[in-house]
């Protein structure tokens, strides 16, 4: 799974209010299999694979398209009492994008690609929205992009999967009384 | 006969040990929600799929809730459209419960559901898709009733793609007989 965190922040633009999310995310992409490129010889992969333009080709597109979050990509929030409040991003987001090609030398890339990305999306809120969710603490948050899902907390606590903690509810409950 | 029907609706008062993470009105129905805690059946078969039970009541209604995590791998990168379609559980699917005595408690969900998935890449040509999904499963009176009363060994679950077998052990089921006793 990806690995991710995010920030949210609540915007009053006039009469207008919007729950911004900024999303963090570290994805790994293998190698393409139609390239045909082996790993498995070190020695020749470091003397032309890693300079093989295909692979420039690839990070391109991985750069331009990886977290981009599209006019109409969702925000889920489910609140304490399990009430579920959708919200719907206004514009195109394109992610800021730093990438690796696989055994790059740098970071921990091993035989994959890996993107650090940075993206932000507003989400417009209506009244109804405002008021559950400054009345009852989030508990988990699901981020939707272009390629996939990011889930602002781990799958691993059994007990509590998919839940971001009281915390974390709160921190959001207080950036929206502030726009208020 | 009316007074089997006193009996089994004279259900024991929640135990104390009953926990629940939600326990509040609804902000948008204002109906009183609770939710105990989730519970980890202890799995009788060996898998990377596994289930937890929470008792959930909704106003008057109640509900088995089952947390069913299932692992799929597939033999390339996977798409959001493999995550969409992971796990959906159509309104009106069926939830099967074998009990102890081999009798089957058969129960229609009523609303739709989608299993959150997410994928784990292992190599160029292996993605496992993990997919958490939450099913209500309404329940009559005698339903629950029938659940509580004694152990449930197995629970199928229909899903647009085949059905979801989970099969416990004597500890486990016993946990699910608990946290629905907390909101008979």
């Amino acid at each position: 799974m990806a690995s991710s965190s995010g920030a949210v922040q609540a915007i009053s633009i006039g009469d207008d209010k919007f729950l911004a999310v900024r999303l963090r995310a570290r994805n790994m992409f293998p190698i393409p299999p139609q390239l045909n490129i082996n790993l498995a010889d070190s020695d020749q992969y470091k003397r032309t694979g890693r300079f093989d333009p295909r692979l420039d080709l690839v990070l391109d597109r991985l750069k331009r398209d990886t977290a981009f979050i599209p006019a109409g990509s969702t925000l889920r929030i489910t609140l304490q009492d399990r009430s579920v409040i959708v919200l719907t991003s206004v514009k195109d987001n394109s992610a800021s994008n730093q990438g690796w090609k696989p055994q790059s030398g740098e970071e921990n890339t091993g035989p994959n690609f890996l993107l650090l990305s940075e993206a932000s999306a507003l989400y417009p809120l209506d009244a109804d929205m405002i008021k559950a969710l400054t009345s009852r603490l989030a508990v988990s948050v699901r981020m939707e992009t272009a390629d996939r899902y990011y889930e602002f907390a781990s799958r691993m606590n059994i007990q509590y999967p998919l839940t971001i903690g009281e915390k974390n509810g709160q921190q959001l409950q207080e950036a929206l009384n502030c726009v208020l | 006969m009316g007074c089997a029907t006193v009996l089994m609706f004279a259900a024991p008062a929640a135990s104390a040990k009953c926990k629940f993470q939600t326990d509040m009105p609804s902000i948008v129905t204002g109906e009183h929600i609770r939710w105990t805690d989730w519970t980890t059946f202890s799995l009788a078969i060996t898998t990377t799929n596994y289930a937890l039970a929470a008792g959930i009541s909704e106003g008057d209604r109640k509900y088995a809730g089952l947390q069913l995590h299932t692992v799929t791998t597939i033999p390339r990168q996977a798409s959001k459209e493999d995550l969409d379609n992971a796990v959906v559980i159509p309104a009106g699917s069926d939830v099967f419960f074998l009990m102890a005595d081999e009798s089957i408690i058969k129960v229609t969900t009523d609303q739709a559901v989608t299993g959150d998935a997410d994928f784990v890449m292992h190599s160029a040509n292996r993605y496992d898709i993990v997919t958490d999904t939450i099913v209500k499963a309404p329940l009559t009176a005698q339903e629950l009733h029938g659940l509580t009363a004694q152990r449930v060994k197995r629970i199928r679950v229909s899903t647009t793609a085949g059905n979801l077998d989970f099969e416990f052990g004597k500890k486990g089921s016993k946990k699910m007989q608990s946290v629905l006793e907390c909101i008979q």
